[in-house]
C-alpha cells in the first residue's frame, strides 16, 4: 500500500523487532503492515468476517424496531409511553443522558489525552470518536421525539426575526440544545480532520474507481507535503484545545437540567462533576465493549493491546470511584444539612419508596462490582473487564433512572404516583441500541477503525515510525 | 501529569543514563526559607496583635474576630500538609515527573502535620469556651453552633444574620432580623438545632478532629518512611508499597477533606450545605500546596546548574499546565456552585451568597473572578510563561494571595459586622503569622535531605529525551 508518507522500499525496516517497552504495540509491525492491517478491512483485502454480518443484522433488526416504535409514536403521540405526572420525563431523558454520557470518552481520549501527551490514546482514539458521534446521535433522538411534535424542532433555536421565536434562556434545557449540537459538530470536525491523511492512504491504495472517487474526494487533495502536515498538526492541536472544555460543558449542562430545580436530591451542587465523571466512566466502559470484538473479530489485539485494556480498566476504576463519591455526597449532605425534605427523599429512594431496588441495583453495579478493578489480574483479563464494563452500562443507566423516578414521591402524599415504562419505551431504547450498532458496523466496514497515520507515527523508530505522535512531539 | 517517570524496571527501552547522580550536587542553601518565615512570623504576629486590639474597640465581636481571622490563617496553611498527601498520592498513582521534582516539598509539608494540629488547639479551645459561656459573655468561636446560649428553647438561628435574631447592644436585646421576615422555614431552625445535637457539638467535633489528624498522619508517616527507603535503596518492593498506598491514599484524602471542610469551614454557616464545597476546598488545597512547592523549589534551585539541567522545560511545562488545570477546576466548581445556589434561591442556601454579595464583600467576589480565574486563564495559555522560572514564581505567589483571599471570603462574612472592623487586614495578618510559624517547621523539615532524590527516578528525569 504505497503512500506519500512512506519510506522507499530499499530502506524499509525488516523484523523481528524488540517488543514495545510500554506494551502499546505488538506484532512486529512495519509501516506497510500497519497499512494493510487497518486499510485492508476497508478496501476489502480480506473478506468481511461473518461476525460483522451477525452484528450488522442484529443492529438492523433493532433499528427496524426503532422505525416501528417511532412510526407508532408519530401516529399516536407520547401517550404510548409510560410517562405521566409526576414522572413526566421517564425513559426519554434516562436514555438521552445515558447515551450522551457514553459519548464522552471519545473526545476525552482524542483531545484531553492528546494534550496530556498520553501516547496510548493513539490506538483507540478513532473508534472512540466514532462511538462519540454515534452515541450523541442516539442521544439527540430522545429529546426530539419526546417533544411530541418533532417536526417543530427548530423552535428550540432563537429565530427572532422571521418567526419571533425566542426560547427561555434561563432554562438549562435550552442550553442543552446548544451544548449538544456544539459538541456534536466539533467532535465530527475533529474526527474528519483526523481522517483526512487516512483518506489519502485509502485513495492511493484504492482498488476500484468508486473507492478512488469517494476516498479521493474525502481526502481533500491531501498530498502529504510538509506544509499540509504543518497545517494539519496546527488544526489538530487547535481542535483538541477547543474540544477539551466541551467534554466538561455538555454533561455539566445536562446535570443542570436536574440541579437547577429545587427538587430534593436533584438540587445538589456536586451534580456537574458527578455527571461528568459518570459520563467518562460509561464512555470507557463502551470503549472496552467495542475494543473486545475488534480484537477478537479483526485480530486487532496487536494494536489495541492488553496494556490498552488495562489502562481503560484503570480509568474506569478512577472515574467509578468519583461517581461513588457523588453517591456518598448525596447521602452525606442530606444528613449534614438535616433538611427534612432531603432526608425524607433519601429514605424514600433507598428504603421506603417503591423503587428502592433500583437504588441498590445502581450501587451494586456502579460502586461494588467496579471495585474488582483494583485487582491487576482482573484488569488484565479481557472478559472480566468486559463483564465489569457491562455492569457499568447497567449501573449508569440505573443512575439516571433513579434520579428521574425520584419525582414519584414528593412531600405531598396526594401527589405521589408510580412510573412504569411500556413496551414502546423498551422498544425505543433497544431501537437506539440498534441504531448505534448499525452505524458502528458501517463505520468499521467503510472507514479505518484505527488511525493508519497515527499508528505509523507511533511505531518505534527502528520499525520506521517516529515513536510518538507528531502533535505531541512537535508541541514540546 | 503527563510524561510518566516510571520505575526503571518497567522502562527498559528508555533507560539512557547520563552517569550516576551525586547527592552532593543536589545540596542547596535552605536558609532563605527559614529567614523569610521568621520575618513573616514577626510581621504577621505584630500586625495581628495590634490590629486585633484596635478592632476590640471598634467591633462588638472583637474577641470573636480574633478567632475567626485566626481560623482563616489555619485553614489556608492546612492546605500544605493535607494537600501534600493528596498530591503525593496523585503523583505516585500517575508516576508523574512533578512528583519527583516536588518530592522534598511534599514530604516536608506532610511532616508538619503535628504543627498544624497544635495550631488548631486555640480554635478548639474557643469552641469549648463559647459552649460553656453565658449569653452575656457571647460566642468567641468562629462557629455559630459553639454558642452555649443557643441551647435554650427560645434561641433562634438566622441564616442571614448569624446565629440569633437578636443582638446585645449596650446590654439590651435588640431584634436585628426576624426569621419570618427573612423567609426562613420554621423547620430550618429546628433542623439547625438537631444538627447541633447530632453532629456539630464540641465533643464530637474534637473527636473527629483527632481522627482526621491520625488518619492523615498515618499516610504522611508511610509516604515519608517508604519514600525515603525507596530513594536510598531503589528497592522495587518499596515502590510497589508506595503505589499500593497511593490509591487508598487519594480516596481517604478525599473523604477526610470532605469532612474536614464541612466541620471547619462549611459549619461557620448555620444552614448552608453544598456538596460542591469540598471540591472547591480541595482545589484550593491543591493549588496552594503546588504553588508553595513551585515557589520554594524554583527559588532554591535557581543557582544550581545540575538541577536546572535536570528540571527541563518539558517538566516545567507539565507543572505549569497542572497548576493551570487545577485553577480551572476551581473556577468550574466555584461557578457551578454559585449558579446552582442562585438558580435554586432557597433561603437556607442563598444566605451564604447574600452575605458575600453585600457589605463590600461583593468587591472581593469580583476580584476573585478576575484574579483567581480570568487572569491565570489568560496568562497560563502562553507556553513561555511555564518555562520561565521567574514568571512562574511570581504566578505562584499570586495564586497564594488569591487563595488566601478565597479562604477569607468563605469564613469571615459568616456573621455581620454592622459597626465595621479590621477583620480583613487581621485575616491577612493571621495568614502571615500562621504561615511564619508553619514555615519555620517546614524549613526545619525541608533541610534534612538534598532537594532532589539521588535515585533512579531523578536519573530518569536527567536522561529524559536522550535517544
Amino acid at each position: 500500500m504505497a503512500t506519500a508518507t512512506e519510506t522507499t522500499a530499499e530502506k524499509r525496516p525488516q523484523g523481528p523487532f524488540t517488543p514495545h517497552p510500554d506494551g502499546l504495540i505488538g506484532g512486529n509491525h512495519t509501516l506497510d503492515s500497519i497499512g494493510h492491517k487497518i486499510g485492508g478491512v476497508v478496501l476489502s483485502e480480506q473478506p468481511t468476517p461473518n461476525a460483522w454480518w451477525a452484528f450488522f443484522l442484529l443492529g438492523l433488526t433493532l433499528l427496524g424496531g426503532l422505525g416501528v416504535a417511532l412510526a407508532y409514536l408519530f401516529y399516536a403521540g407520547v401517550g404510548i409511553w409510560g410517562i405521566n405526572v409526576p414522572v413526566a420525563w421517564g425513559f426519554a431523558i434516562v436514555n438521552f443522558v445515558w447515551w450522551i454520557g457514553i459519548g464522552h470518552a471519545g473526545t476525552l481520549i482524542s483531545a484531553i489525552l492528546l494534550l496530556l501527551h498520553q501516547k496510548w490514546r493513539t490506538s483507540i482514539n478513532r473508534f472512540a470518536e466514532a462511538m462519540t458521534i454515534f452515541a450523541v446521535a442516539c442521544a439527540g433522538l430522545f429529546p426530539l421525539i419526546h417533544m411530541g411534535r418533532p417536526w417543530l424542532f427548530y423552535w428550540l433555536y432563537p429565530v427572532p426575526v422571521n418567526f419571533a421565536m425566542w426560547p427561555q434562556f434561563r432554562s438549562p434545557l435550552t442550553w442543552d440544545v446548544f451544548a449538544v449540537t456544539t459538541y456534536f459538530s466539533v467532535s465530527l470536525m475533529f474526527w474528519f480532520v483526523g481522517l483526512v491523511p487516512d483518506f489519502a492512504v485509502l485513495r492511493d491504495a484504492s482498488k476500484t474507481r468508486l473507492q478512488r472517487f469517494v476516498y479521493g474526494n474525502l481526502a481533500l487533495g491531501w498530498r502529504g507535503s510538509a506544509i499540509h502536515w504543518r497545517r494539519y498538526e496546527k488544526l489538530y492541536l487547535l481542535l483538541a484545545g477547543l474540544s477539551t472544555p466541551l467534554v466538561f460543558s455538555v454533561h455539566t449542562v445536562v446535570s443542570f437540567d436536574f440541579a437547577v430545580a429545587i427538587v430534593p436530591l436533584w438540587h445538589a451542587t456536586i451534580f456537574p462533576p458527578f455527571f461528568v465523571s459518570g459520563a467518562i466512566f460509561s464512555g470507557f466502559a463502551m470503549v472496552v465493549w467495542l475494543a473486545v470484538p475488534l480484537r477478537r473479530v479483526y485480530g486487532m489485539g496487536d494494536l489495541i493491546t492488553d496494556r490498552h485494556m488495562e489502562l481503560c480498566g484503570r480509568v474506569m476504576l478512577g472515574t467509578g470511584l468519583m461517581v461513588s463519591y457523588g453517591y456518598f455526597c448525596e447521602v452525606w449532605m442530606s444528613f449534614y444539612s438535616h433538611s427534612i425534605y432531603e432526608w425524607d427523599t433519601t429514605m424514600q429512594r433507598m428504603w421506603l419508596g417503591p423503587y428502592w431496588w433500583s437504588y441498590w441495583a445502581l450501587i451494586t453495579t456502579n460502586t461494588i462490582i467496579p471495585q474488582l478493578l483494583w485487582f491487576r489480574k482482573l484488569r488484565n483479563n479481557e472478559w472480566a473487564l468486559f463483564a465489569i464494563a457491562g455492569s457499568a452500562h447497567i449501573g449508569m443507566w440505573f443512575e439516571r433512572y433513579v434520579i428521574v423516578i425520584t419525582l414519584s414521591r414528593d412531600q405531598l402524599p396526594s401527589s405521589w404516583g408510580q412510573y412504569a415504562p411500556t413496551e414502546w419505551d423498551w422498544l425505543t431504547l433497544l431501537g437506539s441500541v440498534g441504531l448505534f450498532i448499525t452505524l458502528f458496523c458501517l463505520f468499521i466496514r467503510f472507514l479505518p477503525m484505527i488511525s493508519i497515520t497515527e499508528m505509523r507515527e507511533f511505531l518505534p523508530q527502528l520499525q520506521g515510525g517516529r515513536d510518538g505522535h507528531s502533535v505531541m512531539e512537535n508541541a514540546k | 501529569m503527563t510524561e510518566a517517570t516510571q520505575h526503571p524496571e518497567s522502562h527498559g527501552g528508555h533507560d539512557h543514563h547520563d552517569g550516576p547522580l551525586n547527592a552532593d550536587s543536589f545540596t542547596v542553601d535552605f536558609s532563605p526559607v527559614r529567614a523569610i518565615s521568621l520575618i513573616v512570623l514577626l510581621i504577621g504576629a505584630i500586625a495581628f496583635g495590634v490590629l486585633g486590639v484596635i478592632n476590640l474597640g471598634i467591633s462588638h465581636s472583637g474577641m470573636r474576630d480574633f478567632f475567626t481571622t485566626y481560623l482563616v490563617g489555619v485553614i489556608f496553611w492546612a492546605s500544605l500538609p493535607f494537600g501534600a498527601i493528596g498530591m503525593m498520592s496523585l503523583a505516585y498513582l500517575t508516576t508523574a515527573s512533578w512528583g519527583v521534582v516536588l518530592r522534598r516539598h511534599f514530604q516536608a509539608a506532610q511532616r508538619t502535620i503535628p504543627v498544624l494540629a497544635l495550631l488548631c488547639v486555640p480554635l478548639i479551645a474557643s469552641v469549648f469556651l463559647s459552649h460553656s459561656a453565658t449569653q452575656m459573655e457571647g460566642n468567641i468561636s468562629p462557629f455559630w453552633w459553639a454558642d452555649g446560649s443557643l441551647n435554650g428553647p427560645a434561641a433562634a438561628i438566622n441564616p442571614n444574620g448569624g446565629m440569633k435574631d437578636f443582638a446585645l447592644v449596650d446590654g439590651k436585646e435588640v431584634s436585628v432580623a426576624g426569621t419570618a421576615r427573612e423567609g426562613m422555614r420554621p423547620e430550618a431552625i429546628e433542623e439547625a438545632h438537631h444538627k447541633m445535637h447530632d453532629y456539630l457539638n464540641p465533643m464530637f467535633f474534637t473527636i473527629r478532629f483527632i481522627g482526621y489528624f491520625l488518619l492523615m498522619g498515618a499516610f504522611a508517616y508511610f509516604y515519608n518512611a517508604w519514600g525515603l527507603k525507596y530513594e536510598d535503596t531503589d528497592e522495587p518492593a518499596y515502590w510497589s508499597k508506595l503505589r499500593g498506598l497511593a490509591g487508598p491514599g487519594l480516596l481517604l484524602w478525599a473523604l477526610t477533606m470532605t469532612f474536614f471542610a464541612t466541620d471547619w469551614v462549611m459549619s461557620v454557616e448555620p444552614t448552608w450545605a453544598s456538596s460542591m464545597f469540598p471540591v472547591v476546598f480541595g482545589m484550593n488545597q491543591f493549588t496552594t500546596v503546588f504553588s508553595v512547592g513551585v515557589l520554594v523549589v524554583y527559588a532554591l534551585t535557581s543557582g544550581n546548574p545540575t538541577i536546572t539541567a535536570i528540571v527541563k522545560d518539558k517538566f516545567r511545562i507539565d507543572m505549569g499546565s497542572l497548576l493551570f488545570g487545577f485553577t480551572m477546576v476551581w473556577a468550574y466548581a466555584t461557578f457551578c456552585q454559585y449558579m446552582l445556589v442562585w438558580a435554586g434561591n432557597l433561603p437556607e442556601e442563598i444566605a451564604y451568597y447574600r452575605k458575600r454579595g453585600d457589605a463590600g464583600w461583593q468587591y472581593l467576589a469580583f476580584f476573585l473572578m478576575a484574579c483567581h480565574f480570568l487572569l491565570p486563564f489568560i496568562i497560563f495559555l502562553f507556553r513561555e510563561v511555564k518555562t520561565n522560572r521567574k514568571v512562574m514564581q511570581g504566578l505562584a505567589l499570586w495564586i497564594l494571595l488569591v487563595n488566601a483571599l478565597d479562604v477569607l471570603w468563605w469564613i469571615v462574612p459568616s456573621y455581620p459586622h454592622p459597626e465595621g472592623g479590621l477583620y480583613v487586614p487581621m485575616s491577612l495578618a493571621a495568614v502571615l503569622m500562621v504561615g511564619g510559624l508553619w514555615g519555620l517547621a517546614y524549613s526545619w523539615q525541608l533541610r534534612r535531605r538534598p532537594i532532589l532524590p539521588a535515585n533512579s527516578e531523578t536519573q530518569f528525569l536527567a536522561s529524559w529525551g536522550h535517544h
